[in-house]
């Protein structure tokens, strides 16, 4: 079913409609998450308030032609109120033994490899807004067109922090 | 050092995955919220059936050929139906029952996009209708369209006259068009509760089992055949070519009645597709079964300052030959072609 048809019934309050969305998009929207906040909880309640703002207000995103877009740019603004507020507090180094202990255990809360949070690790040494087009582009599978227009940059902007963000990453 | 596709292919293998728990909880927080908001929302959404007001210029005039296209898939819907034992409904109690209703109303919502129409990451151009249709097998059908809770169009055909008439509110016009006794019998024909009945008896279609559908336990049943489009005479067809269908009808396992029909296709260009191709996506609910009609329902109030389409004036002298003797005036197209025109003239000036 198009996205547009789940909305709509969204907006009936139908929670079958959510529970769809949810299952197509949840596992694309932690990864962005985990991307820019390198921190499994954090991931997590910033999906977790992501949807539950969506579904009181599904009708917010009617001006929003693009469900995929803008839930990731949901998180991505989730994201980055979680950074400025964890910038006040002390950051916890990430525990690999707990993403170790939950690999493949489908009843754990967030399942995340070993060499999945290594990368995550290295992305957090990105610039927020470098992270945050890298991110969306190569997990999320935004064109930078999309990425643009969800983030209110021009596309050149887009493109140039990626590339600078892909450059860091080789270095 | 790591080529840029390279790093791009190692980002790209790092995945998060919710497990069991974060679904749980996750998903129990947002129901919980969808239903606490659900009750003043669906309040703020139900159109004010009472609202007549003069409408701003909007695209979806394009596609008032919805109507049309409602009739045909609501054809196509119920033909699948005979009546031997399906699963734990039977077709039987179905259309005995369907057979004593002499009235239907039901909701519907219609979203029709463009194709081929797409900007890269952007969804193609869309417009939606919300409907409320009355189906009465004294005097015809009645639909009231509404576009973001306004009143924008009033659809009607009317039994005994055999005549079909829109009234277009944002063009503050209206069109009435005598249709071919036969083309009114084969339209009304099939979406009359008795007409139902009919087209209950034949088909192929693939049972879908149980599900939930509005919260009813129902079971449901597909067909995929555009063929099945029968209201259309092979002549017509071309006005509003349907390519692909998936159609679904859902039947509530303790009434035996209908409680929702889904449809999505594709047509080709078409006259009345405004000559692109279009997905459509159509949904009716909410079946009120020997409802009672409200008065004035089949009394269409035309303004005093409405004016009357004249088809003609609007067609170039290509598509009035391809028009003659269809019997039928395509009225979504009119509205299509006054619009393009005074655009035409507002760019001359």
């Amino acid at each position: 079913m198009k996205d547009r048809r789940l909305v709509h019934r969204l907006s009936r309050a139908d929670p079958d409609a959510l529970r769809q969305i949810y299952h197509r998009y949840k596992d694309d929207l932690l990864t962005v998450a985990m991307a820019l906040l390198a921190d499994a909880d954090s991931a997590e309640d910033c999906v977790h308030d992501t949807f539950v703002h969506f579904a009181a207000d599904p009708a917010d995103m009617r001006a929003n032609r693009n469900l995929k877009g803008y839930l990731m740019r949901c998180v991505a603004n989730r994201a980055k109120n979680l950074i400025k507020r964890q910038q006040l507090r002390p950051v916890h180094p990430v525990d690999e033994r707990d993403y170790g202990e939950q690999q493949d255990c489908p009843e754990s809360r967030l399942i995340v490899s070993e060499e999945s949070m290594r990368i995550f690790e290295a992305m957090a040494k990105l610039p927020a807004e470098q992270r945050e087009v890298v991110s969306l582009h190569v997990h999320g599978q935004m064109k930078f067109r999309e990425i643009a227009e969800q983030l209110d940059l021009s596309i050149n902007t887009v493109q140039s922090r990626y590339r600078y963000g892909i450059e860091k990453l080789r270095t | 050092m790591k080529s840029p596709r390279q790093i791009e292919n190692i980002v790209g293998r790092a995945r998060a995955r919710a497990g069991r728990a974060a679904d749980e909880l996750i998903l129990n927080d947002a129901e919980d919220t969808l239903a606490k908001f659900s009750h003043n929302r669906s309040r703020a959404m139900q159109p004010d059936l009472t609202l007549w007001r003069f409408i701003m210029e909007s695209k979806v005039t394009k596609y008032s050929a919805a109507a049309v296209a409602a009739l045909a898939i609501g054809l196509v819907l119920f033909s699948p139906f005979g009546t031997s034992k399906n699963g734990n409904i039977v077709m039987a109690d179905v259309v005995d029952k369907v057979s004593r209703m002499r009235t239907i109303t039901h909701k519907a919502e219609y979203v029709f996009s463009e194709i081929d129409q797409e900007e890269p990451g952007l969804e193609p151009n869309t417009v939606e209708f919300y409907t409320v249709k009355y189906l009465s097998e004294e005097y015809g059908i009645a639909e009231d369209v509404f576009e973001e809770g306004t009143l924008i169009a009033q659809v009607y055909f009317f039994a005994e006259a055999h005549q079909g008439m829109i009234i277009a509110h944002n063009e503050k016009k209206y069109g009435k068009v005598s249709l071919p006794e036969d083309l009114f019998n084969r339209i009304t024909g099939i979406i009359t509760p008795r007409g139902l009945v009919e087209y209950f008896r034949s088909g192929h279609y693939t049972e879908l089992g149980r599900a939930r559908f509005d919260n009813v336990d129902v079971e449901g049943f597909e067909i995929t055949d555009p063929n099945r489009l029968v209201p259309f005479p092979e002549s017509l067809r071309p006005l509003f070519p349907i390519t692909d269908i998936v159609a679904r009808i859902w039947i509530d396992v303790e009434t035996s009645l209908p409680v929702g029909i889904e449809a999505e296709f594709d047509t080709a260009r078409g006259l009345l597709t405004g000559f692109t191709r279009l997905h459509g996506e159509w949904r009716a609910y909410d079946f009120q079964w020997n409802a009672e009609i409200p008065e004035g329902t089949f009394d269409p109030n035309i303004p005093d300052d409405y004016t009357e389409f004249k088809v003609t004036d609007f067609l170039p002298t290509e598509v009035k030959a391809g028009i003659v003797g269809m019997g039928m005036v395509p009225a979504g197209f009119i509205v299509w072609k006054k619009r393009r025109n005074r655009k035409k003239i507002a760019k001359s000036r």
